[in-house]
């Protein structure tokens, strides 16, 4: 008994240190791909030349860093960091790690209210986040009173009910394009998820939801977790299920929406990044959200990054390139998760 | 004895169902007392579970608690007293036993308090109660159906309530672990006061455990007495639909059943 309780403390001792290293070693990985990031490009540099470049107003490549790359860089860390996190709150809310905004409809939903915002208020860039955010809510509002009461929560009702109402959203989407025909080139990006046009004006937009999502999460750390018990479970433990259900979608959508604002359509973020950190951080959320938010950062950077360098001088829209890396590894998960 | 909770004249329906699945219960759960709740399939037990934990609305007459309206007792203060245990609960793959014991502790801290001195007291009192110890850092999907029942046992016995309600506990479970956890939910009765209702499968079981038992038929309470005057032949009759002898052998009911009855008389 005694020699068993200290082989199960020295065990927790080495998985925590095992945790801290790949922990660190994220951190790692995210400071590369931003100074990767920062680096390729149209025109690369060196890592030293990127320091000096950055610093000194005199040479030449100062203004391309300062008023290009670095916003771009922020830009795609945040644009991960919350689209990761809304994976979180999206799968916890709906009780299933299968879930992503994206897949929920959630994506589609703050897109196609993004362009409507766009094309209404071409002189209100401020309000797009706002009317993203409504857009984004939608479908989340529409699954939840769909599988209420005593019907399953599946994950085949989920993501079939988020299919209707993606082709909704395209659909409406479409009409825009269609109408709109002399903005196709920018609406283009804007549906295939791009970071090629982003300034500091964007990273102003979206650093607002995600700092907002993040503390909200932050602070409903317990109750999520006992979310993720089943819905009697929970409610014996005092916790009004429903209500706190849709309020972590509400802080989901609102993550999306700040992310969809800027980069436009990307998906499969929300679904890679805390599926793949899950066995590390464990099924809290505590953990789980500060590393979801890491990994989605890291992720986002790493693609831009890889985007603009693997065709150069061509650049990829980031958006395809994570669909082209998310679409596999939802396919994985299937095989592995749905009996 | 004083009564604890009470369902007033219940009727209970799920959402979208057609009929009421709990018809006009009357029924008074007493402080420190076992009541075991019998019935065939269908019979209402799970769904009175849930209405007596505060989880599903009544459709006509109320549930109390200490004589006041349950749906007036905010949820905080209702989970520190009512205590429910679902038949199939489920958490997160990963989750430690600790963590699912220490589960039980949300209603009892604060939005942003740490695990406090009593709170880890609590928790180590539940997890020794069914024998955890030493399971405490194992993960909960990697448990044997009988480890995995103490251990969401030890979740509520965690939530430090005054009324457990447990449903079918014992189900899936195999002779000896049927045993050892009728013995340790007695203990926890015996030590802590506890109030517990507790619906089983087993007639037997139910007399051995409680003090009463209440038997549901198609969603009415049928009968409620101490266990020899509850399973009566003509019970077991009317709402198992078998013939059986109850015979009393070294202070226990005996159920010795039959074979089906036919007909079945209509109530």
């Amino acid at each position: 008994m005694k020699l068993g309780w200290r082989r199960a403390q020295l065990r927790v001792l080495t998985l925590a240190r095992q945790r801290d290293a790949a922990v660190a070693g994220l951190v790692l990985l995210l400071l590369g791909a931003a100074f990767a990031s920062a680096s390729l490009g149209a025109s690369a540099l060196a890592p030293h030349e990127l320091v000096s470049a950055l610093l000194d107003s005199a040479d030449p490549r100062h203004a391309v860093l300062w008023h290009v790359r670095l916003p771009r860089v922020l830009c795609g860390a945040l644009v991960g960091a919350a689209l990761g996190l809304s994976g979180v709150l999206v799968q916890t809310a709906v009780r299933n790690p299968l879930a992503d905004p994206w897949l929920l409809g959630v994506t589609a939903g703050a897109g196609a209210a993004a362009l409507v915002a766009i094309v209404a208020f071409p002189e209100q860039p401020a309000l797009v986040p706002a009317v993203a955010f409504a857009g984004g809510i939608t479908p989340v509002a529409v699954l939840l009173a769909l599988s209420s009461g005593a019907r399953a929560r599946g994950p085949l009702r989920m993501v079939l009910c988020g299919v209707a109402l993606q082709a909704l959203f395209f659909a409406l989407v479409a009409g825009i394009m269609f109408f709109f025909a002399d903005r196709a080139p920018a609406f283009a990006a804007f549906i295939v998820g791009s970071l090629a046009s982003v300034g500091w004006a964007d990273v102003r937009l979206v650093a607002v939801p995600t700092a907002l999502g993040f503390a909200f999460a932050l602070a409903a750390a317990r109750p999520l977790d006992v979310l993720l018990l089943d819905e009697a479970s929970a409610t014996s433990l005092g916790v009004a299920v429903r209500p706190a259900r849709f309020g972590a979608t509400c802080v989901a959508a609102l993550l999306a929406a700040g992310a969809v604002s800027v980069a436009g359509l990307v998906g499969f973020v929300g679904l890679v990044a805390p599926n793949a950190l899950r066995l590390l951080a464990g099924p809290r959320h505590l953990a789980l959200l500060p590393l979801a938010a890491l990994g989605g950062a890291t992720l986002v950077m790493l693609a831009d990054a890889t985007a603009r360098a693997a065709a150069a001088p061509l650049e990829l829209p980031v958006g395809a390139l994570l669909a082209m890396l998310g679409a596999p590894y939802f396919l994985f998960l299937i095989w592995k998760k749905i009996p | 004895m004083s009564v604890l909770l009470a369902a007033e004249r219940l009727h209970l329906r799920h959402p979208r169902a057609e009929r009421d699945a709990v018809r006009d219960v009357s029924f008074a759960l007493h402080a420190a007392e076992i009541v075991a709740l019998v019935g065939p399939n269908g019979s209402g037990k799970s769904t009175l579970l849930a209405g007596l934990a505060g989880e599903l609305a009544p459709r006509s007459g109320r549930v109390t608690l200490d004589g006041v309206d349950l749906s007036r007792v905010p949820r905080r203060k209702r989970a520190l007293r009512i205590a429910r245990l679902p038949q199939e609960p489920a958490c997160p793959e990963g989750l430690t036993v600790e963590q699912l014991v220490s589960h039980g502790r949300h209603p009892h801290r604060g939005a942003f308090a740490p695990l406090g001195a009593r709170d880890r007291r609590a928790v180590t009192e539940a997890l020794t109660a069914f024998d955890l110890m030493d399971l405490r850092q194992r993960a909960v999907e990697t448990l044997s159906g009988g480890e995995r029942r103490r251990a969401w046992l030890g979740l509520v016995l965690a939530q430090e309530p005054e009324i457990l309600l447990l449903d079918e506990p014992t189900t899936a479970l195999d002779l000896r672990q049927r045993f050892e956890l009728l013995a340790l939910l007695a203990r926890a009765h015996r030590e802590r006061g506890l109030s517990l209702l507790v619906s089983l499968h087993d007639l037997e079981e139910a007399a051995a455990l409680a003090q009463r038992v209440a038997v549901l038929h198609r969603g009415r309470l049928y009968e409620a007495a101490h266990p020899e005057a509850a399973l009566r032949a003509e019970t077991l009759r009317d709402v198992f639909g078998v013939d059986a002898r109850v015979e009393k052998e070294d202070g226990f009911v005996r159920v010795r059943i039959q074979g089906p009855a036919t007909p079945l008389r209509s109530l």
